[in-house]
């Protein structure tokens, strides 16, 4: 806690020290000298610059007197009596203000190092989750990193690809996968839905009975969020391949123009021919068969 | 790939076509071709959703086309599903981002190849007829990791990066 001028190193000034030396002074060796006759003095402790403790102790004819906190007071008057009191930094500076006009100089302090520049961000890390299938049917996904290989095959099995591709197996469960990707499973699709229209013979016209069943056909792929519709022609096994591959497409385009021309998206209707690839009953060739005479709308 | 693509689909639809397609062809079958370049279709659409690169980004709605080398992106309440043409479904779960870098799909060779890149967040992938008919040309790239698929149902999750 001795800490003087004449101790301080001269410009490192963690703790600024003010001696204000109204008039000649002595003081005790290695402290602040001053003179004993005649002369008044005071020394005002100011707030270190780095927050570091500071202390000043003067020694007087008549006493000793430490003070440790910024702005405590010593004051000493001609016969060398002591006293303490309290300023402030306002009034120091009204008192003495041109000790504050200069820059204190300074040691030159080396810079501080840099601080260390921050770790790379680690790659994110993935899980897979094998779902079942709705039919119970076996399925398995296989997830490659750099580190290897490994298949995922059992429903609520998990691959977890950690940092620089580690792999490692985990399990999970019906409930956990619900909580935490509920809008992974609340979006479910709908299943699609089937229809079949039918035509005349050798024409792209429309049975009463299937021209009829069109509004529910709208109705329905209305009723679909995003809902698609896809036409697909069919021919009995009357007349050539080539024909009956023109007549299926027609029969789709058909299908195709009467949905948009009842307001239907076209860009959401889309119209293939099979000509008689598919039939629906099994002829030999040249048969003529109206159950294969037909259109099959997939609602999806 | 990307670039590419957002270029091509920039410029007017005939000029489109007559790059994509042998001239011919686009001549004759114009609005067939239009209806080509859609991929899959957006069906339910929850929150913030969006589709496009970052800077020309723009909200989904049910019925959108979705493209090859589109981008799509949710928020933190989004989510969405959409159905591709072989049958595949993507649902996608909040404050995710997918990049499907090349979708293709023939529906009449039922040929073609899916990659999908998950950037961030989680997606869902029920498989349709292309990764049945070749296995080999499905596959979800994360950033550490890809997943190839065998006619199966499972998400994928990505955390943002840490």
């Amino acid at each position: 806690m001795k800490r003087t001028h004449a101790t301080r190193p001269p410009f490192a000034l963690a703790s600024l020290v003010l001696a204000a030396l109204l008039s000649g002074c002595s003081a005790l060796p290695t402290q602040l000298l001053f003179s004993p006759s005649g002369a008044s003095s005071r020394y005002i402790l100011l707030p270190d610059t780095d927050a570091t403790p500071g202390g000043l102790e003067v020694r007087a004819a008549q006493g000793v007197q430490r003070i440790s906190q910024p702005y405590e007071r010593i004051s000493v008057d001609p016969s060398g009596a002591i006293s303490q009191d309290t300023t402030s930094d306002a009034a120091v500076r009204a008192s003495y203000p041109v000790l504050f006009s200069m820059p204190i100089p300074r040691l030159e302090q080396p810079a501080p190092p840099p601080p260390p520049p921050p770790p790379p961000p680690l790659p994110p890390s993935s899980s897979i989750i094998l779902l079942p299938q709705p039919d119970g049917s076996p399925s398995a996904v296989v997830v490659r990193t750099p580190q290897g290989e490994q298949q995922v095959s059992r429903p609520y099995e998990m691959a977890l690809v950690g940092d620089g591709g580690a792999l490692t197996l985990g399990e999970t469960s019906a409930e956990e996968v619900n909580q935490r990707f509920p809008d992974l499973i609340g979006l479910q699709l709908p299943p699609p839905e089937r229809f079949t229209l039918q035509f005349r013979a050798g024409t792209s016209q429309l049975t009463p009975d299937s021209m009829a069943m069109l509004a529910t056909v709208l109705e329905r792929a209305t009723a679909r969020p995003g809902g698609e519709i896809v036409v697909t022609g069919h021919t009995d096994r009357q007349g050539t391949e080539e024909a009956n591959d023109r007549l299926s497409l027609q029969r789709a385009q058909t299908v195709r123009n009467l949905l948009v021309a009842r307001g239907f998206n076209a860009q959401l209707v889309e119209a293939v021919g099979r000509g008689e690839r598919e039939p629906l009953v099994p002829t030999d060739d040249g048969v003529a068969e109206p159950r294969n005479r037909r259109v099959e709308l997939l609602l999806r | 790939m990307r670039t590419f693509s957002s270029a091509l689909r920039a410029l007017p639809i005939a000029a489109a076509l007559w790059l994509a397609t042998p001239l011919a062809w686009a001549q004759t079958q114009p609005a067939a071709a239009a209806n080509d370049a859609r991929i899959g279709t957006v069906k339910q659409v929850k929150g913030d959703t969006w589709i496009g690169p970052a800077e020309i980004r723009r909200p989904v709605q049910s019925g959108d086309a979705v493209q090859n080398a589109d981008r799509l992106n949710t928020g933190p309440q989004g989510a969405a599903s959409i159905l591709l043409k072989d049958g595949t479904a993507l649902i996608l779960g909040p404050n995710s981002t997918v990049d499907l870098n090349n979708l293709q799909y023939n529906t009449t060779t039922q040929q073609g190849s899916f990659v999908m890149n998950l950037v961030q967040g989680s997606v869902r992938v029920v498989t349709g007829l292309l990764a049945k008919m070749n296995p080999g040309m499905f596959n979800i790239f994360t950033p550490t990791s890809v997943v190839g698929v065998r006619g199966t149902d499972f998400i994928v999750e990505t955390e943002a990066a840490r």
